[in-house]
């Protein structure tokens, strides 16, 4: 099939396997799954302007398809997400102006700085993921065998039912008394200084300006560890918040002349019915499960970046 | 009383994920290949609204969409159980 406003040529079939395959990602982790679907872009000649514009305009689409899910299954927090936002909003234009100062700067090898850094943040984040959840799944099968032996029963946890043990780090978050101090109901959140909020969302939106995409790979993480969010809520309300900023995305880049439409729409087909099945998907697991299988997701993204800078192929 | 046809679960789903195969090709052939044209042509020579025609297009895609896939897996469900 031919795509006339990027010139380029592509089986459609393709692009609804991709797109089907990152629906499910996207659904079930709350992601934007760019590190994936750029890539999968890239791979089949379409220019990288495009790929960019053209990967936050599909987003869009399959983002509404997971959050209107995630909604209907209680798992958006939407004074959470619409506080993000904000922060999100500023923090994007924050890390783009710190790309565009370094270039004016003449910092050789900017590329290549962006590309260690994010190769940096994404194993770290992999790594402390990997950790937490196996340490939250082995103090749940400690607990259990315990009740057992002594012949106490044990509470079996309900699937949206979280625990962490990072639970401690969240507290401390909760805390800080800097005003003023809100309630977040549907994240179960009693009172949380909004500037906390803020904060958190301004550090993922200085990755994402920075170093390209969504960030949902620290947004997510973010909201569990340090804002003491639900998995599920935080998945949900990730999605949430992906639907504007990528929205956002799509208008600029489509203005610069960026976006392919024909090829977002084709591959949000897929993505439709992908990201139903990711979000419908996380009913049956535990939060530290899902964060378990979270873990190879910032690796494959890693890979990826690490590829490009071996080859001299920039691929995001 | 009749007895239920019990259906299974993954057979059903294969199934709906085959109609929705249909509805896909039906959609990306006939309604994308037309507005091809017509998109190109607004996007060389008006951006502004290129851009705003892109957003929309791809919102109201999702938004239809969404009920599509719902209605399929709430059959893929109704069916299995």
């Amino acid at each position: 099939m031919d795509f006339l406003i990027s010139q380029t040529h592509i089986d459609p079939i393709y692009l609804v396997i991709t797109g089907f395959v990152i629906g499910i990602f996207g659904g079930f982790f709350g992601v934007g799954g760019s590190f994936l679907a750029g890539p999968a872009l890239f791979a089949v000649g379409v220019p990288m302007n495009f790929v960019v514009g053209t990967d936050l305009a599909h987003i869009v689409g399959k983002s509404i398809v997971a959050a209107k899910k995630h909604r209907a299954l209680g798992n958006v927090d939407l004074k959470l997400g619409t506080i993000m936002v904000i922060g999100t909003i500023v923090g994007v234009e924050v890390g783009a102006q710190g790309i565009e100062s370094l270039k004016h700067l003449g910092a050789a090898n900017v590329d290549r700085v962006i590309g260690i850094t994010f190769v940096v943040v994404l194993i770290s984040i992999s790594a402390f993921v990997a950790w937490e959840s196996w340490q939250t799944i082995k103090m749940q099968r400690d607990r259990k065998r315990e009740a057992e032996m002594s012949g106490i029963g044990v509470k079996k946890l309900e699937a949206k039912e979280d625990e962490s043990a990072f639970d401690h780090v969240a507290r401390k978050v909760h805390r800080i008394n800097i005003p003023p101090m809100i309630k977040l109901r549907a994240s179960g959140v009693e009172r949380v200084s909004l500037w906390a909020i803020l904060l958190v969302a301004f550090v993922g939106g200085i990755f994402s300006g920075f170093l390209g995409g969504g960030a949902g790979y620290i947004r997510m993480p973010s909201m569990v560890y340090l804002l003491g969010v639900p998995t599920h809520v935080a998945v949900g309300t990730d999605l949430f918040e992906v639907v504007i900023s990528a929205s956002y995305g799509t208008l600029t880049h489509a203005i610069k002349g960026n976006v392919d439409i024909m090829i977002a729409l084709v591959m949000h087909t897929g993505a439709a019915i992908g990201a139903q099945i990711g979000a419908a998907s996380t009913e049956y697991f535990h939060g530290p499960k899902i964060r378990l299988a979270f873990v190879p997701l910032p690796l494959i993204g890693a890979a990826i970046v690490i590829y490009g800078l071996l080859s001299g192929h920039h691929v995001k | 009383m009749a007895r239920k046809k019990k259906t299974h679960p993954l057979r059903t789903f294969l199934f709906e994920l085959l109609v929705y195969a249909g509805l896909v090709v039906a959609y990306v052939f006939f309604v994308i290949g037309l507005l091809g044209v017509w998109l190109h042509r607004i996007y060389q020579h008006h951006k502004n609204w290129y851009a705003l025609t892109a957003l929309v297009l791809i919102v109201t895609q999702g938004v239809v969409l969404e009920f599509i896939t719902s209605l399929l897996l709430r059959l893929v469900r109704s069916r299995s159980d």
